[in-house]
């Protein structure tokens, strides 16, 4: 629900409150003598005022006083179902001593709800097995992170989390860069470019795969994308620091072995993979 | 600058002066032990430094690092200074010192 609330008292004039509508592009105001609900006024209540020209009169006379209210510890599901049965477009919330806590909206609920929703698809999406890999390449370790579209705030959280494994390993720290920086470039394409996929980390005594599998778009133009300074990146993803079109090429050029299968309509597949033994 | 030294040590290497604000650019560099001198203030900078194993951060045209990035870049002990100087100006005094 929303707490930072506008409300009025009673001796405000209705224009003061049709005011305070505008002024917070709101629809419906509380009005509370100390914290106790009395009334609210609504764009309905308003209209009347102004059709029936005692838009200049108290709010105490002229505001909605039969109210329909929740209470603070009620279930978001008793919520849903008010706006089922009555005709309101919020409710004011009120705690156990019968003040004025906050107000829902079906905008609250439904924001409530999309973050459940993505929740549980994370939580569903962490359970598939990609069905990509060969059962014979599982290797050791096998990691798997998600990814999602212009989600900056966790983008490059796989690749640390993939660096953290390495160096525990006690890889050599030239080959762990390598690595890092294929599977970093891979999350930021994926971000960047794609509905979001799945960032793959498998590691066996002999080398280390990192792949990169997302649900779509695709590219184009594989071999334009694998040149260096081709970008279909826009102005805003390069304020982040990112869409200079040097993605694939990195990644091509910090691995052994580099594949990359793209159909324009469905999804990208990038693998990487660099041996950890080499030279030795 | 604010707490200059924080976060650096006598064991901190700097080997080199990377600057630029385009972190894909930061990435294709194959040194390792720079300093990354940046105007670009996002989580971005702290987890493409991490990646490349860069010795600390410097955020140049008197931006302040945001509270979420300080905090990151304490998770990957990477120190992050900011100065008042623009991006030339610090990539000089910079130089003056190599």
């Amino acid at each position: 629900m929303t707490t930072k609330l506008t409300t009025g008292i009673k001796t405000d004039s209705m224009r003061k409150i049709q005011k305070l509508m505008k002024e917070n592009s709101i629809t419906g105001v509380p009005i509370l003598d100390n914290k106790r609900l009395i009334g609210v006024v609504s764009i309905n209540d308003i209209l009347s005022a102004l059709d029936g020209a005692y838009i200049d009169e108290p709010v105490d006379k002229h505001m909605t006083r039969k109210l329909i209210v929740l209470e603070a510890d009620m279930p978001l599901s008793f919520a849903i179902s008010y706006f089922d049965k009555y005709q309101f477009r919020r409710f004011p919330v009120l705690n156990s001593n019968k003040e004025l806590v906050g107000m829902v909206s079906s905008r609250d609920i439904l924001t409530c709800l999309l973050f459940e929703i993505n929740k549980e698809i994370e939580n569903l999406e962490s359970k598939i097995v990609h069905p990509g890999i060969n059962p014979a390449e599982r290797g050791h370790i096998h990691k798997e992170f998600i990814t999602s579209k212009f989600n900056f705030e966790t983008a490059g959280k796989a690749s640390t989390e993939i660096k953290k494994i390495l160096k525990k390993i006690g890889l050599d720290r030239k080959i762990i860069r390598r690595i890092a920086v294929a599977a970093y470039e891979m999350e930021m394409n994926q971000v960047v470019h794609s509905y979001g996929g799945k960032i793959i980390c498998l590691i066996n005594d002999e080398k280390v795969k990192i792949i990169a599998a997302d649900s779509g778009p695709g590219i184009k133009d594989v071999e334009k994308a694998l040149e260096e300074g081709f970008s279909t990146a826009n102005d805003w993803i390069r304020s982040l620091g990112f869409g200079a079109g040097m993605g694939l090429p990195n990644i091509k050029r910090v691995s052994d072995e580099f594949t990359i299968q793209s159909q324009s309509g469905s999804g990208t597949t990038v693998a990487s993979v660099i041996y950890i033994n080499k030279g030795e | 600058m604010e707490n200059p030294f924080d976060g650096f040590d006598e064991n901190t290497e700097i080997k080199h002066v990377v600057a630029s604000d385009l972190m894909s650019d930061v990435l294709v560099i194959d040194d390792e032990d720079f300093l990354l001198v940046t105007s670009l203030n996002s989580d971005q900078v702290v987890r493409t430094a991490d990646i490349v194993g860069a010795s600390g951060i410097i955020l140049v045209n008197g931006k302040k690092p945001f509270s979420g990035l300080v905090k990151l870049a304490d998770e990957h002990e990477l120190p992050i200074l900011s100065t008042e100087l623009s991006c030339f100006e610090t990539c000089v005094a910079l130089g003056k010192l190599l």
